[in-house]
Parts: structure tokens; sequence; C-alpha cells
């Protein structure tokens, strides 16, 4: 089921046709389903006038924080919950009652708690990564072999050097499955919280374009801002993710 | 190659039958009507509370309410052919109009004291915002934030001065992130929403909206859209009438109408009496200060088109 970034934007193009096909074939408002013509032409002024791709990187940014905030968090936790059951059991909890919370769920409590600065949108991805990540994260600790817990034991391995050189590497593809996951989850909570609180911090991200879009009734804005949202998410994968799977956990036959 | 055609035909069909949804008629005769949440709909909400379209539509006639939360939605129910009428503020209707949809208004509900509330005491006037202040509104267009732009381009030369330190929220919304005095610091909002905030110690208005408009103006009407206009003349006329009616009787027997209205609302009788009755609340169907907003909105291109009010109004 792995197609290339090539197919995959054949399949983009496809569709694109179709959608000028149908366009032309059927009788719609343009308010509602506008030409390529002027979607291309939105697109084209969002960049180069009205700074999309400053607010894609604002978007990106608060992210990437957030991803490497979550998964430092979640590693913590992790291994705080490997010193004592309690600790462990308080885990688990945790991770049933908040991972089924949408962050956009909590949205009004994080309001009436810090406002609606950047703090906030920060703490909601940092939410919708850090349930996942630690899942995932749990799942790489608790699985790695018994004989080499006993092994370390053995060689009176320091925690440190266990956790370097043992629990890291075997759970590099879990990290790595729960980096997807929280990333494709905090760009969704992201881009629902940007079309909530509108301008956070002065300037408003990729959620925020679609919205001011949507209130000013610009329809090709507004499916320029869903093509954006869509290209993002295929680079980030296909360049990102999977350049860095290939030449690591792939190399080293961790996973096939 | 065959199960690349297959697929490929597959796809299509799937998209065909997709492309056909919402397309289907009403098949029985039913005018769909939207409004919002707050005080200037009291009229609507008295005619729905008391069933009085229902029992004055010709026989066959049906009515449906929806309460959609704001503007935007009203549009695109319309466009998808989901809704015949929709109450809503003048500079969105404005907005969709210039935009080409095929609207009209045929009513105004009320004139509304609506205005920005502060609890900081250094922002006396707009010029004493500084950058890291927020001011929470319903959202971009709507007629809150073109009132507050209309303010700024008068104080300080600048409309689109405040246009990166909004943050849009409902109006409940935007009133509790106002009380618990974070990092919203004003908020621009209407009724009932702006007299809970003013009851408030150290809460104030520095902008009532009459002063940003310079004048009295419509802060709601009732748009219709042209396909149903055209085809039922006769049950927008009604409509009309029964506005007109509801209007009235708000502003004869206002304590009749607060009993009706008290199940709508969270508010006991008294304190909604006292809002209803707030100075500058005047319930009238009369548009006014349509001019003064297409030519601030044509002025700064929050509209492309020159509008004359003629061809906005049904006859």
């Amino acid at each position: 089921m792995k197609s290339g970034l090539g197919v995959k934007l054949l399949w983009f193009v496809f569709f694109l046709i179709l959608w000028e096909i149908i366009r032309i074939t059927g009788d719609f408002s343009p308010l509602v389903y506008p030409s390529l013509k002027s979607i291309l032409y939105s697109l084209i002024t969002s960049v180069t006038n009205e700074g999309i791709i400053n607010q894609l990187v604002f978007s990106l940014g608060l992210i990437t924080v957030a991803l490497i905030t979550g998964t430092v968090l979640a590693f913590l936790l992790v291994l705080g919950s490997h010193t004592s059951p309690i600790l462990d059991s308080l885990l688990n909890s945790l991770i049933s009652f908040f991972h089924p919370l949408p962050g956009i769920a909590i949205l009004p409590v994080v309001i009436l708690w810090s406002g609606t600065g950047i703090k906030s949108i920060l703490i909601i991805i940092i939410h919708s990564v850090l349930w996942p990540m630690a899942t995932n994260v749990y799942a790489g600790y608790s699985g790695i072999p018994e004989n080499y817990t006993l092994f370390a034991k053995n060689y009176r391995m320091s925690k440190i050097r266990f956790f370097a050189e043992i629990t890291l590497p075997h759970s590099m593809p879990y990290i790595f499955a729960g980096l997807k996951i929280s990333f494709a989850r905090s760009w969704r909570a992201l881009i629902s919280a940007e079309m909530i609180f509108g301008a956070a911090g002065g300037k408003g991200g990729i959620g925020w374009y679609i919205f001011s879009k949507r209130v000013f009734m610009d329809t090709p804005g507004i499916y320029a801002g869903l093509i954006v949202i869509i290209l993002t998410g295929i680079i980030i994968e296909e360049l990102f993710f999977n350049y860095i799977e290939k030449n690591t956990i792939r190399k080293w036959g961790m996973i096939n | 190659m065959r199960s690349t055609i297959r697929s490929v035909l597959l796809i299509f069909i799937i998209i065909i039958i997709f492309s056909g949804c919402g397309k289907e008629g009403k098949s029985e005769k039913k005018i769909i009507i939207a409004e919002q949440y707050g005080l200037a709909y009291a009229p609507v909400q008295i005619i729905r509370l008391e069933k009085i379209l229902e029992t004055r539509l010709p026989k066959g006639w049906s009515v449906e309410w929806k309460k959609l939360s704001n503007t935007a939605a009203i549009r695109e129910a319309m466009l998808s052919g989901n809704l015949d009428v929709g109450f809503m503020g003048l500079p969105p209707f404005l907005i969709g109009y210039d935009k080409g949809m095929n609207w009209k208004m045929f009513t105004a509900l009320c004139e509304a004291p609506v205005g920005l509330v502060t609890w900081k005491d250094d922002i006396m006037t707009l010029s004493d915002f500084k950058n890291e202040d927020r001011i929470a509104l319903p959202q971009p267009g709507s007629i809150q934030h073109i009132l507050l732009s209309m303010a700024a381009e008068r104080e300080t030369g600048n409309p689109g001065l405040f246009d990166n330190r909004i943050v849009t929220m409902a109006h409940p919304d935007g009133m509790n992130a106002l009380l618990s005095k974070n990092d919203i610091t004003a908020h621009f909002t209407s009724p009932p929403f702006i007299m809970k905030e003013l009851e408030e110690q150290g809460f104030r208005m520095i902008l009532s909206g009459n002063d940003a408009m310079g004048g009295s103006f419509s802060f709601i009407g009732g748009a219709v859209t042209d396909d149903f206009n055209n085809k039922y003349p006769e049950i927008i006329s009604i409509l009309s009438d029964v506005i007109g009616e509801a209007v009235d009787f708000i502003e004869t027997d206002p304590e009749k109408a607060v009993s009706i209205l008290a199940e709508n609302y969270n508010f006991p009788e008294d304190e909604l009496y006292k809002y209803l009755t707030w100075e500058g609340m005047n319930f009238s169907t009369e548009i006014s200060g349509m001019n003064n907003f297409i030519e601030f909105m044509h002025k700064n291109s929050y509209i492309k088109s020159d509008i004359r009010t003629g061809e906005l109004y049904t006859k």
C-alpha cells in the first residue's frame, strides 16, 4: 500500500482535471464551485501578496516546538512509569483519560485558564502530541525483550547507558510511528484552533487564513487554503518522515 | 490495463453519485428561516415561540426554524439551498451581495446599543490600545468589526489598525474571556452581553456603535434569497407583516414580550425586561444606515462594487 510522491501527485492532477470536467458539465454557482483558474489565481496571490507561506511557517514552527516538547514529556512519563508500579498505573490511567480527548474539545477550558495567546494554542497542540506519543513510547519500552534487560543487569549497565543504548534504539520504530500520528493530530488540532481563535499572537496560521476567506466569502481562497494544507501534509510525510525513516530504522533493518 | 479502466470508471461513478447530493428539491411547501444569538432577534424569537407565522401562512405551508452561530453559516446554507430567510447584521449582508449572492433585504429588526467594552484603566480612546492588547469580536467582516474599523479610521486614520489584534469569539465566549481579565482587553459586543459586562465593577464602554458610525443604524436585518422571493413574494410579505406586528408588540407591551421571551434565555424576567428596554434598544422594521456602510466598505475594499441601496431591497 505504499505509493510514492510521484504517484500521489499524479492522482492529485487527476482530481484537478475531474474538478474542471464536473464544473464545466454541471450548472454550479461559482460561489459554491469555483473554477480551477480562480483557485490557482487565489493561490498565487496568497503566496505573492498575502504571505500565506509566512503563515504556514508560523504554523509549522508551533508544531515543531510542540512535537519536541511532547516527545520529551512522553519519554519522561514513560521512564517515570517504569520506576514504580504506582506511577505506571498513573500513566496508564492518564493515557486512557486524555488520549480520546480531541484537542479542540479542551479549547474552552484552555481559554479560561490561559487566555487566547500562543500559549493556549501550544497547550492544545502539546496535548494532541503527548498522549499518542506516550502510548507509542510505552509500547516500545515495554517491548524490550527480557534478554536485553537481563544482559544489562548482568553487566551492571547504568540507567543512562541502558536508556541510550537499549531503550532508545529499540523504541525507534515506535517513536517514528508516534511522531507520524502526533504530527497528523497536532496539524489538525492547530488548524481547528486557529479557525476558532483567530489570529493568535498577531499573525494567524493557515487555519486563520481559511477562516478569514470564509467570512469574506472568498470561495476560491478557501479551496486554495485546503490545497496548501494537503500539499504540506504530503510533502512532510513523503520528504521528511519517509526520508528520515529510510536513512535510519529502515537502513538498520528494524522495519521492512 | 483493464483493471485500471475499471477503477477509473468506478471512481467516476462514485463522484457522480455524490455530486447529486443536496440537489433534491423540497417537495412540500416550506419556508426555512435562520436566526442567530442575541436580544436583537427578539421579534423573530417571539414569532417562533408563539407560532405566529405558522398560523398566518396559507394552507399547505410549514415553517422550519434554525439557529446558526454566524452569518457565514447562513450564507453557506442559502447557497446550498437549505435556507430561504436569514437574519444578520448589514455588513455581512453586503459582503455576500458583493460576492454575487442573489438575495435581498426585506426588513430590519432593531437598532441596538453595541459598543466596545474594556476593563483596563489606562484605555480611554482607541489610540490607547497597545500592541499586546487583544479585542474580541465575532469575526472579521461582522458589523462589530466594521464599526471598529470605522472608529479606527476616524480616530487614527487607519481603518485596519486593529485587524491583527482581533480574536474571533462568539459573544458568550468573548464575554467570558473579557470578564476573566486575561489577555482579552476589550470586547466589541451587543445586547444582552454588553449589558452584562457593563454591570460588572470596573467595566466601561469606550466606544458606542453610534459614535463609530456617526449616527444611528439598523443592527440586524432580514434577507431572503431571490429564488424564494421571486417565487413566493406573498409569503415574504406575510413574514414582513408578522415581523412588523412583533416589533410593535415589543415596543408597546414589553412586559408581555419578556414573559414570552424568558423561556428563551436563562435570565430572570426583571433582568430581561431591563435589557429589552435599555436605552438605544429600539425595535423597528425600517432599514437605516445602509448607505454609510456601503460607502465605508467600498472605500476600504471590504466590498468591490459600489452598490446602490435601491437594488438591495425587496419591492
